[in-house]
């Protein structure tokens, strides 16, 4: 009894999957060639395409790696994460956790830390659109309303804490100059990661306006920000800081205009 | 299907596949191309720069959606979010028409990324059919196949490439998007008459022909789309254009990717052919 289209097909992607020969059978003979040379033409594309989409979407931790190690880390990764995305954009969405976990690379911090950075880095670029706040927003606001102040952080922000200087790594890389060694750092490097004029970008934060930036993006009010601010400043300065921030915040687009809130 | 969902879309002209490569020379310097296909799947996506760009594309050309993924010939049962993603993506860029490949992509939830081929089997072309029916009334738009290269074929198959596709647009309505490189490789992958492949194709089926570069393997040949077109390719386009009349066409580079002025050329020897053989073709207005 012949192949259903339904066995043809589990068994031609156990071929590319697994290396798996029963499809072989049902492939006709050629004349020009042996069958097994042929299915390897889908086989070899199969994992190729694959390193390209990671290449893509991971230039600076491929530069950091090196083509073959780079290959290797890949190959581990569509092993056990094979593609389950019809757009092969989303398919290296787990690379960079994959690769904090990834055994060979377990002294090589910074290579995970380069892979995180890039997937902030490639998330912005294309995360949802949304009016950004601006000062103009905030101009009619009454000395009353300050307080009570809340703020939406724009879809594109993400926050990221860096145990390595894998930034500047990837600082360096950006432009085409050697990455200076890896280090662990003794102190986490604070990151926000955004879209700005359309282009994804990543800039560090002081441990103050990271404290207060991660604080506004649970819902803390203004009057409660320049309070927390007043931890690390002297209470008079604490809300001229915070307004600095606001406005350094507003200036880059890490808000969004919210019709509801400002 | 809405009646005039399917109706035969235009001739649109001569044109490129949309890569990121060439968006700056495009948006300033607004090249003399009739039309863009664009890769569906690469505007499938929340936001940001991509659709900015593609808005200021869609204001300035016409555009078709070419996806990659929709697996029409997949026993997997379709994916119902990818479709409504299509459907958005349309509403964006009001496409002349909307095309996939004649393929599989995976089963059992996964995408291998690739044309995956099947055998022509009465038993596929009803699995297809239906399939065909369910996306093109849902996209409400012209829809359209494209014939894939391949490297195997199957002991199993009943009828030829060209059969199977002449009975499935017969039996869906659906419309064609002819590779002609794709027919030259498979055509040579696999011992047939690539005249014989276009002649069994219906004549008023065919609304867009792909012009591409191939790699020759000398015992077989890969659809790399990375070169330039070949010569043998070129033979086949005039007789492509003698049986199917004037039809839109697009160069579709997808590797080694050389700058716009360099493709330009290659696209004006497919007008210019299209010209020769068809002398009282007229421009597409701008």
């Amino acid at each position: 009894m012949s192949d259903s289209l339904k066995d043809i097909q589990q068994k031609f992607q156990a071929a590319i999957l697994n290396q798996d020969d029963s499809i072989l059978a049902a492939i006709k003979e050629n004349n020009k060639e042996e069958k097994h040379t042929l299915l390897n033409v889908y086989q070899h594309a199969y994992g190729a395409r694959l390193i390209e989409f990671l290449e893509n979407d991971f230039p600076h931790t491929a530069a950091y790696l090196g083509q073959e190690a780079f290959a290797q880390t890949c190959q581990a990764y569509y092993e056990t994460n094979p593609s389950n995305t019809p757009n092969a954009r989303w398919f290296g969405l787990k690379y960079a956790n994959f690769l904090k976990n990834y055994t060979p690379l377990q002294q090589s911090v910074e290579a995970a830390e380069l892979a995180t950075l890039e997937q902030a880095l490639n998330t912005a670029f294309d995360a949802k659109n949304a009016m950004a706040l601006t000062q103009a927003d905030l101009a009619n606001l009454t000395p009353q309303d300050w307080p009570t102040l809340t703020f939406t952080p724009h879809p594109s922000t993400c926050r990221l804490q860096m145990r390595t200087n894998a930034d500047l790594i990837w600082a360096a890389l950006s432009k085409e100059k050697t990455p200076p060694d890896p280090q662990k750092l003794q102190m986490p490097t604070e990151l926000i990661v955004w879209r700005g004029q359309g282009m994804a970008r990543f800039r560090t934060l002081s441990y103050d306006e990271a404290m207060i930036w991660d604080e506004a993006v649970k819902g803390t009010n203004f009057g409660a920000l320049c309070e927390m601010l007043g931890t690390y400043w002297p209470q008079e300065e604490a809300p001229l800081k915070a307004a600095n921030y606001l406005q350094a915040w507003l200036s880059s687009e890490f808000l969004e205009h919210n019709p509801t809130g400002v | 299907m809405s009646p005039s969902s399917n109706e035969r879309p235009p001739f649109i002209g001569f044109g490129l596949g949309l890569r990121p490569t060439h968006y700056k020379d495009i948006l300033e310097n607004n090249p003399p191309i009739d039309w863009f296909e664009i890769i569906s799947e690469n505007f499938m996506v929340p936001g940001g720069k991509p659709l900015a760009i593609l808005d200021q594309i869609v204001e300035r050309y016409p555009v078709v959606m070419h996806g990659v993924s929709l697996s029409i010939a997949s026993t997997q049962p379709l994916d119902m979010e990818y479709l409504k993603g299509l459907k958005t993506l349309a509403k964006r860029t009001d496409p002349k028409w909307i095309s996939d490949h004649l393929c599989w992509t995976g089963v059992h939830g996964i995408n291998l990324h690739d044309l995956l081929p099947f055998p022509y089997t009465q038993e596929a072309l009803e699995h297809i059919v239906e399939r065909v029916n369910i996306v093109q009334d849902y996209l409400g738009h012209p829809f359209t196949l494209e014939n894939v290269s391949s490297y195997v074929s199957f002991n199993q198959s009943e009828m030829t490439e060209w059969e199977f596709i002449a009975e499935l647009t017969k039996r869906t309505g659906c419309w064609l998007l002819l590779d002609v490189n794709n027919v030259y490789v498979s055509s040579f992958n696999h011992d047939f008459d690539a005249i014989e492949f276009i002649n069994g194709i219906p004549q008023d089926r065919v609304v867009q022909f792909h012009m591409a570069g191939h790699s020759d393997h000398e015992t077989y040949i890969v659809d790399t789309h990375d070169a330039p077109v070949r010569d043998e390719v070129w033979d086949l386009y005039r007789a492509c254009l003698k049986r199917f009349g004037p039809v839109s066409t697009i160069i579709e580079r997808d590797d080694n990717i050389p700058p716009l002025n360099e493709i330009l050329p290659e696209l004006e020897k497919v007008r210019q052919i299209a010209h020769e053989v068809h002398p009282k073709l007229k421009p597409v207005a701008a």
